[in-house]
């Protein structure tokens, strides 16, 4: 019942519509591989830039207070957005589109790619901690346990992975300093993050919880991506326009999504 | 640790991160970048025996030490197209990809399509320029339709050659008495970055109009 009004939502038809489109492009450069580079660098800085957009509508009716933790994570998530939206300019416009370059690594962007994941991860954290002081009660100790080591042990396996999939992606040649110390930030905070994440599937509570939902999927998704992405590399099969690219599309559609909610929230 | 004061460190971290990362910077090698298989490129030659030339990458085949790339010429003498086979092994630099072609070809055509990183490298290195005939090399920002595009200009004794940095094919050239110009190809588009300006836009107006629209209807139900 509920999806059903989501579903008759005008900015969820939207965003629904917006994935649809993502996804005819790319069977369509999959299918015309000449034309992926270019497609996919116009619709990248596009899609990036909802989110940055949409929380502007509401930006004068989110007060940012460090004592709110709810604003902060909000406030962070933004700061990210914009972030990666300039790492996204940078890639597309920069790179691909005035350049001509087709898979630049590692490259400026990067610095944007890699310096967005420290609001995002500080704002979940913030606001995560903060829920799981108030819930703690709630929980039992083998509860609580069982949460933390859950989520370490999923943030150590994936990390290991990605790390062993970058390596790979080498195959046996020497790795650049800056190279392996991006590689190794990538993972860590890829790792991070999903640790932040799956804690907060856990401690995830109240009318908020909606909000911190999308920014946790979206989360996942980046991170989901990024471990295609090294997968990817590794066996030297990933191409501008990679259908996995959706992933990383989907997940500034669902970020933009949780602004939304943020902007109804606040009406 | 309160929040500021780690908030305050991470970014102290990140901005000497920042800075190490600028300092350090690579770029990586471009090669013959613009020979995709599906690729096409078109110039109109004025000054000539022939008006135009056009060559369309149809496959390639790679092996461990090299790659044989399968290419249709045209030109107005030949407008049926002719197979045209290039070897590019690892081993040695290429600086002109057709120089390696299997067919003869007028003599101007060779310019048509460069090594870009190798011409970076030569811009740096006069013994590399001085063994490839190169006179000067200089990079030129220019307007390709809509959009900015970064470019290498080449000067030879006779000639000046505009050459893409991204395929490394020549826009432009003056070689003699032949002037000839890239007229079509599906490879760089001209108002690529004009395109995903609009459509940034466009999306960014949907974005808000059905958001305002989302809340209104929902403030209705309410």
């Amino acid at each position: 019942m509920r999806l059903a009004e989501e579903l008759e939502d005008p900015y969820y038809l939207y965003s629904i519509g917006l994935v649809l489109l993502s996804i005819c492009v790319y069977v369509y450069i999959n299918i015309y591989p000449e034309f992926a580079m270019n497609v996919s660098a116009i619709l990248y800085p596009a899609i990036a830039a909802i989110p940055v957009v949409v929380y502007l509508v509401s930006i004068r009716k989110v007060s940012f207070s460090w004592e709110d933790k709810f604003s902060v994570m909000i406030v962070f998530q933004w700061i990210g957005s914009i972030i990666w939206f300039v790492g996204e300019i940078i890639w597309c416009w920069y790179y691909n589109l005035y350049y001509g370059l087709g898979n630049p690594y590692p490259s400026i962007a990067d610095i944007f790619y890699v310096g967005a994941y420290f609001p995002v991860i500080m704002g979940l954290a913030i606001y995560i901690i903060y829920l799981y002081r108030t819930i703690k009660l709630e929980l039992t100790r083998t509860q609580l346990l069982a949460g933390i080591s859950s989520a370490i042990g999923a943030g150590v396996i994936v990390g290991a992975i990605y790390w062993i999939m970058t390596i790979a992606s080498y195959a046996g040649e020497i790795i650049p300093l800056d190279e392996f110390i991006l590689n190794i930030l990538y993972v860590l905070l890829d790792a991070v993050l999903l640790v932040v994440i799956v804690f907060g599937f856990i401690v995830i509570r109240g009318k908020m919880g909606r909000i911190l939902l999308l920014f946790l999927v979206s989360c996942l998704l980046i991170i989901v991506y990024d471990v295609s992405f090294a997968y990817l590399e590794a066996y030297g099969l990933y191409y501008d326009g990679h259908p996995v690219e959706l992933l990383d599309l989907i997940s500034y559609i669902v970020d933009a999504l949780a602004f939304y909610e943020v902007a109804k929230l606040v009406k | 640790m309160n929040p500021k004061k780690f908030i305050w460190m991470s970014m102290i971290i990140i901005l000497i991160f920042l800075g190490i990362r600028m300092g350090v910077l690579s770029q990586e090698e471009v090669w013959f970048n613009g020979l995709e298989v599906g690729a096409y490129y078109r110039w109109s030659i004025s000054g000539g025996a022939i008006s135009m030339i056009s060559i369309s990458v149809d496959d390639m085949h790679v092996e461990e030490d090299y790659t044989l790339y399968y290419l249709t010429y045209r030109d107005s003498s030949r407008p049926d197209g002719v197979p045209l086979e290039v070897n590019l092994t690892w081993e040695e630099d290429v600086m002109l990809l057709l120089e390696n072609a299997n067919i003869s070809l007028p003599d101007f055509a060779i310019y048509l399509w460069w090594n870009a990183s190798l011409l970076e490298y030569a811009k740096e290195n006069r013994t590399a320029m001085e063994y490839y005939n190169i006179s000067s090399i200089e990079y030129r920002d220019i307007m390709y339709g809509f959009s900015p595009r970064k470019t290498i200009v080449v000067h030879l004794n006779d000639a000046e050659i505009l050459v893409d940095m991204g395929t490394g094919v020549a826009l432009y050239a003056v070689i003699g008495e032949v002037s000839l110009s890239l007229v079509e190809t599906n490879i760089i588009w001209r108002h690529a970055i004009l395109l995903s300006i609009i459509l940034l836009v466009i999306l960014c107006v949907l974005s808000i109009v059905s958001l305002r629209v989302g809340i209104r209807r929902r403030g209705e139900r309410k």
